[in-house]
């Protein structure tokens, strides 16, 4: 349509000093605040809303928007850097993103993360431009029911994660999912596994889960064995190599392409987004043992995926006015307080607004490798401090982080016990990763289930009436039937997690 | 002087001492019986309301799960087919008590940082890990400890207005701290 | 806005600056010195008022209450500290305002219908009751409000109810979680017209409105603040409201009311304090909340929010909750049977 000449004029305006400050000073800030492990997206943007409070409405947006990309790509410089997963999403970049770190391939997965990042978000926004309503429209036709299969389809996929004891995987997939059911539950009321402690009520906020999963017990794991750096070996490039990029570009595209699909589904996160980028790399990789060890694919898939989640998710929010995420949600508050209301006819109404907007979130893509790509070699230094210097400072950080997301302590020490867990876990080889999975997954699958009676008024039959619910768990059944038919001769040896 | 290693397991599996056995298996009955009280609270949540799932049907079937991987684990431990029982469980006594001091301390800054306020906690916290672990210059410790305290105390409450936990005992509140 | 000054350990002398210049300070950096004197009128010129708001950073309480405390600060000369406290629906945050010295200078946000659940359900241990909360009074109301799809078959709150009593239980309306203020609507409206729906909780707002707009549900019952820009935009309608005049933000929505179900349901924001804290200290705060919500009504403050202004003083906010509590503590009597 008139799509591209409207986002040619978009740019014209976008593109003026003033705006481009904005972009710049979001990013920045962003990024700073994404470094703090237990900061996240949302939390950065909450937390520097009052900054936006004084610009014109379009400058406000634009920054908030910056502020959103930069604090996702500070969270993955802590959680390569330092295995520390600053927010839900990175849990899937520390796995190889880390283990590159301590090959001294540090820049090389930073650099991966930035362009991939950028890619996605790109090809992201030019689909929102072009192809955006049809496409929500489609999305819609995605219930319960769906849902349903759909997470069904992702748990079986936990094998992926199995490495060489299936009975432990699925023991801490168990565990996840009883992690995720502790809380009120919200269709009965009733109260499971709180203990009368009111700080249970909501449920266990994922973050202090992972900071301490991760990072705390990495900590305990290095102090145990007296590591004086974070890794001895010396930052060979700060680039990928030949093979690495190649490697890297492969991923990248299919990583746009989850990442993208995934973020048109309001209930889909951002960590989801990132898995499935996490398991489809895995598993059409030729060379899947590879995987968390430090695999480029590993970190080029998810932190792609990301972004292309994050700018798609806005797709629903422009077309439709519903919030993909936590983090559109907040944009989407700062378009309604200035008088703008997302849905079909802000493109009509507002078209002067909306294009240098969605032209600006361009920018803020651009503005985020423009900035970082040369920050890589300073960011790798922080691996030269003594690891005596840097866990101190680290854990204090973390304790910032965790206190910050609810203002008590209570996350504090919910960190530290999955600290000493999650210690305790790696010693016994109990693979970490089927735990997050489920912890996520889990809750999804218990809602949709219960949310489809509700429709169905208790009739299970009517998943009947549902093609698209019943095509995806036919895939599911094919998957794991030929998943079990695979595993049996090679029951040694498989893939690590 | 003690080499620098990685933290990864050795490669080299080593036959398990029974003590390491024991911590296995420890954990694995610890599962079984944690799975246990899911599977027995479970139903009083509620497992079926006519029109759907209730409150305590995915506790219920998931620790029933759960208990019994945890018992397989636990034969799978007991006749030697289980992966990791290997070595001895922490790698040298300096190592285990390393990581019990670090644990401790952990534990210790987060009890004191409601009674003394972060910006005390952290820096006692701070330059004592750097001074008596690292052994580092007291200059160099006295300055990234009250980096690390002070200096973020202020920068995020200033700049981020992010609230970080003060002292409870007055006196020191009303010094700011 | 805010004004971010900084503090040293010199604070003793900046705080008596700061409180001339009347800025807020953050909220970390704790209270100041009580300046030494005779005991002059509530509040006192250098000490802090703590706001304790229970809920989400940047959620609509919250951006309210820090307009609230900007304005109520300079009018009554003080500096009001927001915390956010979050958890439990509230509950943290209130539980720690109780603990707190019944002096008038922590107050904090209990609004209706969440806060009910808190004190009448006896599984949550709350560690108040709802006499321990003593309104300083009400300053805004959020209508409930039913939304249907533009192409819905449903014009009408009657068409709805026939529809429920020719299906019953098998017409889907979300909501939040159970006992949530959309829920709540709807059992008021259950009760009120002999029906029962079949109720489908959603976790997010995004995912209640694509089930509406994709048709997995007939209904999504939310709140007037939340649901006006969709309204605006056409993508869906308002099938009725429940308050006694219609809203502005949502017009030819016609009121519950008018089409015979007396169902009046919302949610208040309603500023408490400790059981214990003198009158005198109360009246005070009654008539800040007044003026500065009168001072924000001028400015458009609400109208940017959806919000409708409706002042509530301490005695009719007293007698509101105490309605409000009544009919919870059916709703909860309900949930339990099940």
């Amino acid at each position: 349509m008139d799509a591209f000449g409207n986002l040619i004029d978009g740019f014209g305006t976008a593109l003026t000093p003033e705006f481009l400050m904005y972009a710049l000073i979001g990013a920045a800030v962003g990024t700073l605040v994404g470094v703090l492990p237990g900061l996240g997206p949302t939390a950065a943007m909450a937390i520097l809303i009052p900054l936006t409070f004084h610009l014109p409405p379009v400058g406000a947006i634009i920054m908030l928007a910056a502020i959103f990309y930069g604090s996702q790509y500070g969270g993955t410089i802590t959680t390569i850097l330092l295995n520390i997963p600053g927010e839900a999403s990175s849990a899937v970049t520390v796995m190889d993103g880390h283990a590159m770190a301590k090959q001294g391939r540090a820049g090389a997965a930073l650099s991966v993360a930035a362009v991939g990042s950028f890619i996605g978000g790109t090809v992201a926004c030019l689909v929102l431009v072009t192809v955006a309503a049809p496409v929500a429209k489609l999305a819609l036709n995605f219930g319960p029911p769906e849902y349903v299969a759909l997470v069904i389809l992702g748990l079986s996929l936990i094998l992926v994660f199995a490495g060489k004891s299936i009975v432990k995987a699925l023991i801490m997939g168990a565990i996840g999912m009883l992690i995720a059911t502790v809380g009120l539950d919200p269709i009965s009321g009733a109260a499971r596994f709180t203990f009368g402690i009111p700080e249970f009520f909501d449920g266990l906020d994922i973050v202090p889960v992972l900071m301490g999963l991760f990072g705390i017990s990495e900590i305990l794991i290095n102090m145990e064995a007296r590591l004086t750096k974070v890794t001895q070996a010396k930052v060979s490039s700060l680039v990928p190599s030949k093979v690495e990029a190649k490697q890297a570009s492969g991923a990248i595209a299919r990583g746009t392409g989850v990442g993208f699909v995934l973020g048109m589904f309001p209930g889909v996160n951002a960590t989801i987004a990132a898995f499935t980028s996490y398991i489809v790399e895995k598993r059409f990789s030729k060379t899947p043992e590879r995987f968390g060890k430090g695999a480029i694919e590993g970190v080029a898939g998810p932190e792609t995926a990301n972004n292309a989640h994050a700018n798609a998710a806005l797709i629903p929010m422009f077309t439709l006015g519903i919030p993909g995420s936590p983090g559109v949600a907040v944009l989407m508050t700062a378009f309604i307080v200035n008088g703008l209301n997302p849905g079909p006819e802000l493109f009509t109404q507002h078209p002067e607004v909306v294009w240098p907007i969605i032209a600006s979130m361009y920018i803020g893509n651009v503005m985020l490798l423009v900035l970082n790509l040369p920050l890589i070699g300073l960011w790798v230094q922080i691996l030269k401090i003594p690891y005596s210097i840097l866990i101190g400072v680290i854990l204090v950080f973390t304790v910032v982080g965790a206190y910050s997301i609810d203002n008590s302590m209570f996350n504090v020490w919910v960190m530290i016990a999955f600290g000493l867990l999650g210690y305790l876990f790696k010693k016994l080889e109990l693979p970490v990763a089927p735990l997050v999975l489920t912890l996520i997954l889990g809750p999804i699958l218990e809602d949709a289930i219960r949310q489809s009676m509700a429709i169905f008024d208790g009739d299970v039959t009517g998943f009947l009436h549902h093609p698209i619910a019943l095509t995806t768990f036919a895939i599911t059944a094919v998957i794991i039937a030929f998943t079990a038919r695979r595993s049996v001769p090679r029951s040694e040896g498989d893939a690590e997690a | 002087m003690d080499t620098v290693t990685e933290a990864e397991p050795p490669p080299v599996v080593r036959p398990a001492t029974a003590a390491t056995r024991r911590v296995h298996q420890a954990t694995a009955v610890a599962f079984v019986a944690a799975a246990g009280y899911v599977a027995v609270t479970a139903p009083g949540l509620g497992l079926y309301d006519g029109r759907g799932p209730g409150a305590g049907l995915f506790p219920f079937v998931v620790g029933i799960l759960w208990g019994v991987l945890s018992v397989a684990w636990l034969v799978q431990i007991t006749t030697g087919h289980s992966t990791g029982v290997e070595g001895s469980f922490f790698e040298s006594l300096q190592g285990a008590r390393r990581v019990a001091l670090l644990a401790g301390g952990i534990i210790l800054l987060a009890i004191a940082l409601p009674i003394l306020g972060f910006q005390l906690a952290t820096f006692a916290f701070v330059a004592a890990f750097l001074g008596l672990y690292g052994r580092h210059h007291w200059i160099l410790t006295l300055a990234i400890a009250l980096g690390a305290s002070f200096g973020l105390f202020t920068g995020f409450t200033r700049l981020l207005d992010v609230t970080l936990p003060v002292s409870s005992i007055p006196f020191l509140t009303n010094l700011g701290l | 806005m805010r004004h971010i000054k900084s503090r040293t350990i010199g604070a003793a002398i900046l705080v008596l600056g700061l409180a001339l210049a009347g800025c807020a300070e953050k909220p970390s950096t704790s209270g100041g010195d009580p300046s030494s004197g005779p005991k002059s009128t509530f509040p006192e010129s250098g000490k802090v008022v703590r706001m304790i708001v229970p809920y989400g950073v940047g959620g609509g309480t919250d951006i309210g209450a820090r307009l609230l405390a900007n304005d109520m600060g300079k009018l009554l000369d003080t500096t009001i500290n927001v915390e956010n406290k979050v958890g439990a629906s509230g509950q943290i945050g209130l539980t720690e305002l109780v603990s707190a010295k019944p002096d008038g200078y922590t107050i904090a946000w209990a609004n209706a219908p969440i806060t009910s659940p808190i004190y009448l359900d006896p599984s949550r241990k709350a560690a108040f009751k709802s006499e321990d909360l003593v309104p300083l009074g009400n300053y805004v109301f959020d209508p409930a409000l039913l939304v249907v799809s533009k192409d819905s078959p449903y014009k009408t709150l009657g068409d709805l109810v026939n529809a429920a009593k020719a299906q019953p239980g098998k017409i889907a309306v979300s909501a939040s979680a159970v006992l949530a203020p959309g829920d709540m609507v709807i059992r008021a409206l259950e009760a009120a017209a002999g029906v029962k729906f079949s109720t489908v909780y959603f976790d997010t707002a995004g995912q209640q409105r694509s089930a509406l707009l994709g048709g997995q549900v007939a209904v999504e019952s939310g709140s007037i603040s939340e649901a006006a820009g969709a309204l605006r935009s056409g993508q869906v309608r308002g099938l009725t409201i429940f308050d006694a005049t219609e809203s502005k933000f949502a017009p030819g929505v016609p009121t519950a009311k008018s089409e015979g179900y007396a169902v009046e349901w919302g949610s208040s924001r309603i500023l408490v304090v400790p059981k214990g804290t003198p009158q005198e200290v109360i009246d005070v705060w009654t008539k800040a909340i007044k003026d500065a919500s009168d001072q924000e009504a001028s400015r458009g403050d609400f109208d940017k929010a959806f919000l409708t202004q409706r002042y509530m003083d301490p005695a009719a906010t007293a007698a509101y909750v105490k309605t409000i509590d009544q009919q919870v503590q059916v709703f909860l009597d309900q949930v339990a049977k099940k």
